[in-house]
């Protein structure tokens, strides 16, 4: 249980005050029972403070942010994403009528359909090793202009998953929500029992490797670096072999791409041998049947066993898609042999 | 050699008679010869295209791929990818390099592009509309609606440039092409914001890349290209009579509004072919007829086959360059010949004024 573990040395590790960036553990617990005290403060993982006069009411949300508030009852006035919203893998199954579309392609925000939501607060994610804006913004001058309507707060998602999880509930908590009256607990207890069955079933093959590769452009594959990826990094952390592409990491701020991927050619399909392939499914990636008439990977030995599982790519902050994810995964494992020859 | 118009037209060069025999015997079998080398370069740019490429494969595996095929995975690296591209690139390259030299040709405009008709972006137009509308996301599934795409705009831009009094001019082409080019570049545009989504299909398609293309995808264009190549060379001495200009060109019993449709039916079949396969890929049909003329001068008959083959040898060489400067991953095909392109044309017009065609 190495994620429960973790998860309960950073609750111990917030009561006792060690941890900086969790100074806010105090702030959620201000507006939870008994009357609003005057003003709301939050401080989000990049230390800023956002101070406001009173609870805020409408939030605008990146799609990351937005999917783990909704899965905890907190529901956006508006969204902006990387993909038109109901295509979004990490929105999937929620209801957004009524919810303004402020973005639907990454970096593109319509300012007058934000300014028309009139936002309280103005919720993302950002990445520390990332210069510039935070996650959704194409660029500081545009944050800027955004937080002259709304202040903005983000939560770190480079943090391990259930961190990260346990941030945006904390915020939920802020926002108003009484996590023990809705259904937070159940959704948690399900993911922990995925995980356990997901450690169960690596448990069982320990020799099962698997890879996350993505196409990129139309030149070739993009091997994805799990240490980078905390979906991926967590799938270790219960215990899933996964294969390491060799090559060092590119600068994130001048190769975004190269930093969370070693790219290689079609040739080099079968650079880093695996048992399982975690395939890209974002909207509008190549799909198995474009991927199939490339004759390298139709070679693969995971393709030819159909040993095959969709992948977000992008990281899931909410108890039920990450249940859903682990429980595809442990099915896709107890289905698969060990189809390489381990050289 | 760019000696300008005194050297070619006069009436029965055009169709190999009198002349000082005796020049133009010795003329005829330095461009023979000339083409038999560039053949055999041809051929080594072949081969070193399907020995080099991010995966190493030893030489023995790659003749064991061609003519003793066992399924390992070097010979399928060498039968299932290498070769396509390389055929690919031998194709897309001829058809670039005679579409280049119509187009030039055609519209007396020697920086013409084959692009110039629209050909590139209503084939682009239709591909994202397959996508949206259709649902269409295999590069084989792309093919028709490219070539649809092309012929449409380019059928356009022909109507709008021959309307008025003189017809199909070149500059009223060449108008008519830069307008509907950026009226379609916009639909284009609109199209793919209004739909957000970041699209890998069709950047797989308009990258302009001959990696992971299927032998299919090159079969399903070659009978359009076939009839393309097969129309370019007949229109070797048309050409020769047009490059005189309208007037004498008419005069000497030409049709010339004739000459230039088939011209423009050639280059769609040509392009529409090649941006069907690979996707947009310029450059090559602007600079290479240019290099062919410095080398044969301006008689069509041999600028064609010239042009052929030196595009296909510069769509090869840049394929395996883009293969070799990105290793393990490649630069597209389109980014190499651009990137070479861009400082071969700066030079082509610095070093001499860029011939009157």
């Amino acid at each position: 249980m190495t994620a429960l573990t973790r998860r309960g040395l950073l609750v111990g590790a917030c009561a006792a005050g060690l941890v900086s960036t969790l100074q806010a553990c105090s702030a959620p617990a201000a507006p939870s029972g008994g009357p609003a005290p005057a003003g709301w403060s939050f401080t989000d993982d990049r230390g800023t403070q956002v101070s406001l006069k009173a609870q805020p009411r409408r939030i605008v949300a990146y799609d990351l942010a937005a999917s783990p508030l909704m899965n905890i009852g907190v529901r956006p006035v508006g969204i902006f994403g990387s993909f038109p919203l109901d295509k979004s893998p990490q929105l999937a199954g929620l209801d957004l009528n009524g919810i303004a579309r402020v973005g639907e392609a990454y970096g593109k925000l319509n300012l007058e359909t934000l300014a028309a939501a009139q936002p309280d607060l103005i919720v993302s994610i950002f990445d520390p090793r990332l210069a510039g804006p935070v996650i959704g913004f194409p660029d500081q001058a545009t944050q800027a202009q955004v937080e002259q309507l709304a202040p903005v707060l983000a939560i770190n998602s480079i943090n391990d998953l259930p961190h990260v999880i346990e941030r945006f509930e904390q915020l939920g908590q802020a926002l108003g929500v009484d996590l023990s009256a809705s259904d937070a607990a159940s959704n948690q207890q399900q993911f922990e029992a995925a995980s356990t069955r997901v450690q169960a079933t690596t448990a069982a093959k320990p020799e099962l490797t698997a890879l996350a590769v993505a196409p990129y452009g139309g030149v070739g594959f993009a091997f994805a670096r799990p240490d980078l990826n905390p979906t991926l990094r967590f799938y270790e952390s219960l215990g899933l072999k996964m294969a390491k592409p060799t090559s060092p990491p590119a600068d994130i701020n001048t190769d975004y791409n190269g930093f969370f991927y070693e790219q290689a050619s079609f040739e080099l399909a079968g650079k880093y041998p695996a048992d399982l392939l975690l395939y890209d499914v974002l909207p509008g990636a190549l799909d198995l049947g474009t991927l199939a008439t490339i004759p390298t990977w139709e070679q693969l030995p995971a393709v030819q066993a159909g040993q095959l599982l969709p992948w977000r790519v992008l990281d899931s902050f909410a108890y039920k898609l990450l249940d859903a994810d682990l429980g595809a995964l442990a099915d896709a494992i107890e289905r698969a042999t060990v189809v390489t020859g381990h050289g | 050699m760019l000696r300008g118009l005194t050297t070619v037209p006069r009436r029965h060069d055009l169709h190999g008679h009198h002349a000082s025999e005796i020049a133009r015997g010795s003329h005829l079998r330095r461009n023979q010869l000339g083409l038999v080398c560039l053949l055999v370069v041809l051929a080594t740019a072949a081969v070193v295209s399907l020995a080099f490429g991010s995966k190493q494969v030893d030489l023995q595996s790659v003749f064991d791929a061609l003519f003793q095929f066992h399924g390992t995975e070097d010979e399928t690296v060498v039968r299932g990818l290498r070769l396509p591209r390389t055929e690919l690139a031998v194709a897309v390259g001829v058809a670039l390099g005679l579409s280049g030299v119509v187009m030039q040709a055609a519209t007396r405009n020697p920086i013409a592009d084959p692009g110039l008709l629209g050909v590139n972006s209503g084939a682009a137009l239709a591909v994202v509309l397959a996508i949206y509308t259709f649902g269409v996301v295999s590069p084989v599934g792309f093919i028709w609606f490219a070539f649809v795409g092309a012929f449409v705009t380019s059928a356009v831009v022909y109507t709008v440039g021959s309307a008025g009094r003189d017809g199909a001019t070149p500059v009223k082409l060449a108008l008519a092409g830069a307008g509907v080019t950026a009226l379609v570049g916009a639909l284009t545009n609109a199209v793919l914001l209004g739909g957000g989504a970041t699209l890998a299909s069709y950047r797989f398609w308009a990258v302009g890349s001959l990696a992971g293309r299927s032998e299919n995808i090159l079969f399903n264009v070659l009978p359009f290209l076939s009839a393309g190549v097969i129309l370019a060379f007949a229109l070797g001495v048309p050409l020769n009579v047009l490059s005189l200009g309208d007037e004498p060109a008419r005069s000497l019993g030409q049709r010339v509004g004739v000459t230039r449709a088939v011209s423009v039916a050639t280059v769609l079949l040509l392009v529409g072919a090649s941006v069907s396969a690979a996707g947009p890929i310029a450059f090559v049909g602007l600079m290479v007829p240019h290099a062919a003329r410095a080398i044969v001068g301006p008689d069509y008959r041999w600028v064609m086959p010239y042009s052929a083959v030196l595009a296909a040898i510069l769509v090869i060489c840049a394929d395996v360059l883009g293969r070799a400067i990105a290793r393990p991953g490649e630069i597209e095909v389109s980014v190499v010949t651009a990137v070479i392109g861009t400082p071969f044309l700066v030079m082509l017009i610095r070093r001499r004024r860029v011939v009157g065609l």
